[in-house]
């Protein structure tokens, strides 16, 4: 175990294949450990660290909170292997399984009986699944998950484009024909990218509905992802039933890209993760903040 | 796979270590990464690698710099010296965990430089893989400067490249990066390649003409510290790392 200052760190390897590798993060002092304990999930196939190594630092900082935190690989994902006699192929399945073995890991440990579950992109997907399956899940931070667009989205994307010049040219090569090939600076994903499992919206409102009846805490973070979320309210035009309800809470971040890749967007990110954590868990006080997430403190 | 902390109580250090399967071929293998983008491009190439290895018989330690992956510290915090430091600190850990005396050095990219380094402090490294190394530190520090932005005093002066910070003073020891760092006294070197480049060619020779005894592979093809699509991860080059497998035989 090593001992950083407000919290230690420890290498794990759990799971019912004892396949699953992780490391725990957890407050510096005994006393302070208690529920809900915070999972990350893997963000797409990036390892557990996260993209630009973020999930490292929000989980520092969350167990300099009090919070228990662990980051792992879901088989197959980082370092942790595909067991051979793992029954059945299904990715998804085999997802859930594992999130649950994070679960139950913590569980057993006695390092929490509840849990937030926090993810990015693919993660936030898993998140909200696992949130909705198991009722250890008290709450779910979901970073740009897979979204529905409103006609003002469009709206948003296709005037911004038509406003700026320098994407013309792409959008005409597109335009004349298929041909057309992808211009420099074009940021369009390639189409096996763009392929959505979103359930369909009415059955995603269930969803949503279900959870926060059974008091589930839902923090969404979108950052400005163009053509997929593109203005503050979009959420809850999505999904106007989900406005004033208890427990849902929206932040758009319309100077950030998919990953937070910039520092200071990072630090404003852990800053309101920690505001939202402490407000919904009652941990330790909010006023602090600053001192444990600032990089380089 | 056993994922372990090892190193001093001030730097503590994350590593995985793929234990030998079958015949042990008694010799430890450590997997110095690139750095930034490229290492968590990279991270799943290298676990590949690993487990190639070690299913060949070796003993095989993989592990974060300090202020990198899941080592303590801030990225701004990584240096040459500590970088090296901890490769060195990585050999003795793999020496202790599998009991084994001799052991290769492998680093790709900027990785490589490192190993080059941390090989001329250790006895115990007899050979020495350099997996498209960093051989124009200047082209290399100025790619990473083209793209920089820079942070704040309060986040140690550093620079954002592509959401990873840096000091500035490793970009410059990075720029320093040339043929003449892999001076080795590693007899035995393996130089394998996926992008074929006249100093790698020119870093062969130089290390041939020190009585060094060089084998040289090229596979040009998808790269492992290079994103593949939109997936923020790179390529697994098989054949690559077979030959790594197969040069250890």
């Amino acid at each position: 175990m090593a001992s950083l200052g407000t919290f230690t760190e420890r290498p794990v390897l759990f799971g019912r294949y004892r396949s699953l590798v992780g490391v725990v993060t957890s407050p510096a002092e005994d006393g302070d450990v208690g529920d809900p304990s915070c999972v990350f999930i893997n963000s797409g196939i990036i390892h557990r660290v996260g993209p630009n190594r973020i999930y490292v630092r929000m989980a520092r900082a969350l167990a300099a909170r009090g919070f228990t935190c662990l980051r792992f690989d879901l088989a197959g994902i980082g370092d942790s292997l595909v067991d051979p006699d793992a029954p059945g192929s299904d990715p998804q399945e085999l997802m859930d399984w594992d999130t649950a073995d994070a679960l139950d890991f913590l569980a057993q440990g006695d390092q929490g009986q509840t849990f937030i579950l926090l993810g990015i992109c693919s993660g936030a997907n898993q998140a909200l699944r696992m949130a909705a399956a198991d009722d250890r899940v008290v709450g779910a931070v979901m970073i740009d998950p897979d979204t529905y667009q409103t006609p003002g989205t469009y709206v948003r994307h296709y005037w911004r484009r038509v406003r700026d010049v320098t994407d013309w040219p792409g959008i005409i090569a597109r335009r004349v024909g298929k041909w057309g090939s992808r211009l420099p600076g074009d940021p369009r994903p390639p189409r096996f990218l763009r392929a959505t499992l979103l359930p369909a919206k009415a059955e995603m409102e269930r969803t949503l509905d279900s959870l926060v009846e059974r008091g589930v805490r839902l923090c969404y973070v979108f950052s400005n992802r163009e053509l997929y979320y593109n203005f503050d309210d979009q959420f809850f035009r999505e999904f106007p039933s989900m406005r004033h309800r208890p427990g849902v809470s929206v932040k758009y971040y319309g100077d950030a890209d998919h990953t937070f890749s910039a520092p200071l967007v990072q630090e404003r990110l852990v800053e309101m993760l920690l505001r939202w954590t402490t407000e919904e868990f009652d941990a330790d006080s909010v006023e602090a903040t600053s001192d444990a997430i600032e990089i380089g403190s | 796979m056993n994922p372990i902390l090892f190193g001093s109580r001030e730097r503590p250090l994350f590593g995985v270590v793929s234990p030998a399967c079958g015949q042990r071929r008694m010799r430890g293998i450590v997997i110095c990464g690139p750095i930034g983008e490229e290492y968590q491009r990279a991270h799943r190439a290298l676990r590949v690698l690993a487990q190639f290895l070690a299913r060949d018989g070796h003993d095989v330690l993989r592990f974060d710099y300090f202020g990198t992956g899941d080592s303590a510290g801030e990225g701004f915090e990584m240096d040459m010296g500590g970088a090296v430091a901890d490769a060195v600190s990585a050999v003795e850990e793999i020496g202790d965990v599998a009991a084994v005396t001799r052991c290769t050095l492998v680093g790709l990219r900027a990785g490589a430089a490192i190993a080059a380094q941390a090989a001329n402090r250790v006895h115990q490294v007899d050979r020495v893989v350099l997996w498209d190394p960093v051989t124009d530190g200047e082209e290399y520090a100025a790619s990473m400067l083209a793209d920089a932005t820079p942070l704040p005093g309060n986040h140690g002066g550093g620079l954002n490249v592509r959401g990873f910070l840096f000091s500035r003073g490793l970009i410059e020891e990075i720029a320093r990066i040339d043929v003449s760092t892999y001076t080795l006294a590693s007899p035995e070197v393996l130089i394998v390649i996926s992008e074929d480049r006249p100093r790698h060619h020119e870093l062969a020779r130089h290390l041939s003409d020190r009585g060094r005894n060089v084998s040289f592979f090229v596979h040009e093809g998808p790269r492992s510290w290079t994103e593949m699509g939109w997936s923020g991860v790179g390529a697994i080059p098989a054949p690559l790392l077979e030959q790594v497998v197969t040069w250890h035989r």
